[in-house]
């Protein structure tokens, strides 16, 4: 393949991936931004040809600004002197943006068992914090990207169409330009909830490892809809929510549907510090329910009543949910 | 509560202490009156605005109207349907709603929580079995058990004895040879080396071969259940199934015990002085297996020759169920003959922590259709599966479920002196079942 061959596709890329930026940054309208994830979508390539053209946008206020509408830079060029102020201008911007750009706005945020907090980002957006979670957050100019490490959070992004607010979880990234939705991550399951706009839920491993099938899974998901990620299926799915049951727990109910038994321990431990652990029969029986943690006694008698499970006190050994079955066995 | 507020009022005139008194009275009147009312939190009035939806997201929206938490097992709720609610209604009557025509009930647990289940499940066996159940069935066979359960009214505590499959089984479910496996599992061919196609054991009808089940060993209202329970799968899959009111020979016989070897000891000798001397293989027949928490012995009749039926006048094969079929000891006529009678004797010890509902459904499916290995744990399941060892964790059904309810109602879709279908047609009329959603 000739080197023409390969670089025409790319210089396409960066063209269309111009344009938008271009588009992005002279609308809000959200149906623009809805063609914009689907073209992200289209080709993993297209999201890094879209973040260096927005870097040149940046890079180029006076440009960018001027280029439609002052007629003077054209005489202002015909002059040598002019010429030569304008190329050291423009070396000093781009150093000094590329060196304002090396330096990204980084945070860790962090909870406690049994904590609920709520921060305030530079970029006017909010994240909740769920009990045990933990965050980090990594703001430039071009992009906002926030690793969840563990639990829960309910992010309310402020609309920039410049940058967009990625959430990396469990190799999963949630793209979004000014949304409101909820993240949790369990033992099985990374469980995505809108309540407001949209966003691209694709899994991050998909582009890392070329794998097709990963890639062809990429979903975009409204307000009312919630994408599940099992983690052993490899499969995203998307089901229908209240949109204000995203991030209910906030409100003091944890949701859940059709979720792995271990996943929903795994949010109920992080509010007391009384572990709850389930026998390994039933780690994966799903559950479909709301509680109140961290007071769950009747949540328990509850799965008595619907599980063939026992709840057993261990005293300083926290509570265990066993099967009844097993107990039968070793009879 | 009235006394309390006119005694504040008295004292109020009297001092400036008083206002204290009538205030502290006030409170107490309120405090008092605070828990009556939260007793009675099912019965307060919400709007709710729920929507059409499938029936876990519903729950999940009443949850987050009304306040109240729910749990249900995933198994129960998924794949069903909810056609929403609309209006002010209590929480009581809005969760019955939402759940009605699904085959569910709640239970409440505490004050603010309600656990989602299987309809007519209903309580623990163990908390359903008489002190002196200890023998004390083996001492009524055979002649008391008749009487044991029919004449009892019906127990209130009792919950519906409606059978409805918990949930649609899923195309996975349905996948590959699945259907073929369960039927094979579930159905015993009834005659060895006749060549007749569509010869399941089953329950021919007419006089001798009609279904009159009775239950003995646990509480009344226990009994009472399970019998009219087996009676609703009876009615609900097409069983030939004597009427109430109608004398009839005990010919379904569901005996819970803690002792087992005694009820068969008691069987042996009952079916001793009747077959054993000219059948003397059957003693060893009927020995109870310690292992196996339900065992069940199936008497197979020729039909047609005795009108009246009389248990200890036909010709008969006794079948233990486990661990082994032996079709050698079935009848051999090689003509429609069909299931006579069935003794299933089930362990208290070992099924101590299952709700009478499941048991039931198990013993019902267990009296229909002489399951041929009811240990196996099929990709379709089956209420079968509750007591199997082959299912590892896959989670359990906690009633009779829709594969159960269309293989049955494929086996009865024709009765009589007749051969049943075969398991090819069977497989069809199942499919056909599930495809049109009956």
């Amino acid at each position: 393949m000739s080197k023409s061959d390969s670089t025409a596709p790319e210089v396409e890329r960066l063209r269309e991936a111009s344009e938008w930026v271009q588009r992005l940054n002279e609308s809000n309208d959200q149906s623009i931004a809805d063609q914009w994830l689907q073209w992200c979508e289209s080709d993993p390539l297209n999201m890094a040809a879209f973040e260096q053209m927005q870097r040149v946008w940046d890079a180029f206020p006076a440009v960018r600004d001027t280029r439609l509408h002052s007629p003077s830079t054209a005489n202002r060029l015909r002059h040598p002197s002019g010429l030569i102020l304008l190329a050291a201008s423009i070396v000093l911007a781009v150093g000094a943006i590329g060196w304002f750009l090396s330096r990204p706005e980084i945070q860790v945020l962090e909870t406690s068992i049994g904590e609920l907090r709520h921060f305030n980002l530079s970029d006017g957006s909010h994240i909740d914090l769920a009990p045990d979670s933990r965050v980090s957050t990594r703001l430039t100019l071009t992009r906002r990207d926030v690793q969840l490490e563990r639990g829960q959070a309910f992010f309310a992004v402020a609309h920039s169409a410049r940058r967009p607010f990625v959430v990396h979880v469990a190799n999963l990234t949630v793209t979004s330009l000014g949304t409101a939705f909820d993240v949790r991550t369990g033992p099985n399951n990374t469980v995505v909830m809108v309540s407001e706009g949209r966003v691209s839920v694709a899994p991050a491993a998909a582009q890392a490892i070329g794998d097709s099938s990963f890639a062809s899974e990429a979903v975009r998901a409204g307000a009312g809809q919630r994408v599940t990620f099992s983690k052993s299926a490899r499969r995203l799915n998307v089901g229908s929510i209240d949109p204000g049951g995203a991030g209910s727990w906030r409100n003091g109910t944890l949701q859940f549907v059709s979720e792995p038994l271990e996943d929903v321990v795994s949010a109920v431990n992080r509010y007391s510090p009384r572990h709850v652990a389930v026998s390994s029969a039933f780690k994966l029986t799903r559950f479909t329910g709301t509680l109140s943690p961290p007071d769950i006694s009747e949540w328990l008698g509850a799965l008595e009543q619907i599980y063939d499970v026992k709840v057993v006190d261990q005293g300083s050994n926290g509570i265990l949910i066993r099967s009844r079955a097993e107990d039968r066995a070793k009879k | 509560m009235e006394y309390l507020s006119a005694r504040a009022l008295k004292i109020v005139p009297r001092s400036k202490s008083g206002i204290h008194w009538a205030l502290l009275a006030l409170l107490i009147t309120i405090a008092w009156a605070v828990p009556v009312r939260a007793d009675d939190v099912f019965d307060r009035g919400v709007r709710f605005n729920i929507p059409a939806s499938p029936l876990a997201n519903a729950l999940i929206e009443f949850s987050t109207q009304s306040g109240i938490r729910v749990a249900a097992a995933d198994a129960t709720v998924s794949n069903l349907k909810s056609n929403g609610l609309n209006g002010t209604y209590s929480i009581h009557a809005a969760l019955s709603a939402l759940l009605h025509g699904t085959g569910l009930e709640f239970s409440r647990v505490g004050t603010e929580t309600v656990a989602i289940r299987n309809a007519s499940v209903g309580p623990k066996i163990g908390s359903l079995a008489p002190s002196d159940t200890n023998g004390s069935a083996a001492k009524r066979l055979p002649e008391s058990v008749a009487k044991d359960s029919r004449d009892g009214a019906s127990a209130p505590e009792i919950p519906d004895v409606t059978v409805i499959a918990t949930r649609p089984p899923t195309d996975q479910e349905l996948a590959g040879d699945s259907l073929s496996q369960f039927i094979v599992h579930h159905a015993t061919v009834h005659y060895v080396n006749t060549g007749v196609t569509g010869n399941l054991a089953r329950w021919r009808g007419g006089r001798p071969e009609t279904v009159c089940p009775v239950t003995v060993g646990l509480e009344s209202k226990g009994n009472d259940f399970v019998t009219a329970r087996v009676r609703a799968l009876a009615e609900n899959v097409g069983v030939p199934l004597e009427q109430p009111g109608v004398q009839c020979k005990d010919n379904v016989r569901l005996i819970f015990t803690t002792d087992p070897q005694a009820v068969m000891k008691s069987v042996e000798q009952w079916a001793y002085s009747y077959f054993v001397r000219k059948y003397p293989r059957i003693k060893r027949l009927i020995a109870f297996e310690g292992d196996n928490a339900v065992q069940g012995w199936y008497i197979t009749v020729q039909g047609g020759w005795r009108p009246n039926f009389d248990l200890d006048l036909l010709a008969i094969n006794l079948q233990p169920l486990w661990p082994k079929i032996m079709p050698k000891a079935l009848n051999d006529y090689g003509d429609m003959g069909g299931i006579g009678a069935v003794i299933l004797v089930v362990d208290l010890r070992k099924v101590g922590g299952y709700a009478i509902g499941t048991i039931a459904d198990y013993l019902g499916v267990l009296a229909f259709s002489v399951a041929q290995s009811p240990d196996h744990c099929d990709p379709l399941p089956s209420v079968l599966d509750v007591l199997s060892s082959s299912c590892d964790t896959r989670e359990k059904p906690t009633a009779i479920t829709a594969g159960d309810v269309a293989f049955l109602k494929a086996l009865y879709v024709r009765t009589g002196v007749r051969p049943s279908l075969s398991r090819d047609n069977i497989e069809f009329n199942m499919q056909r079942q599930f495809k049109s959603g009956q």
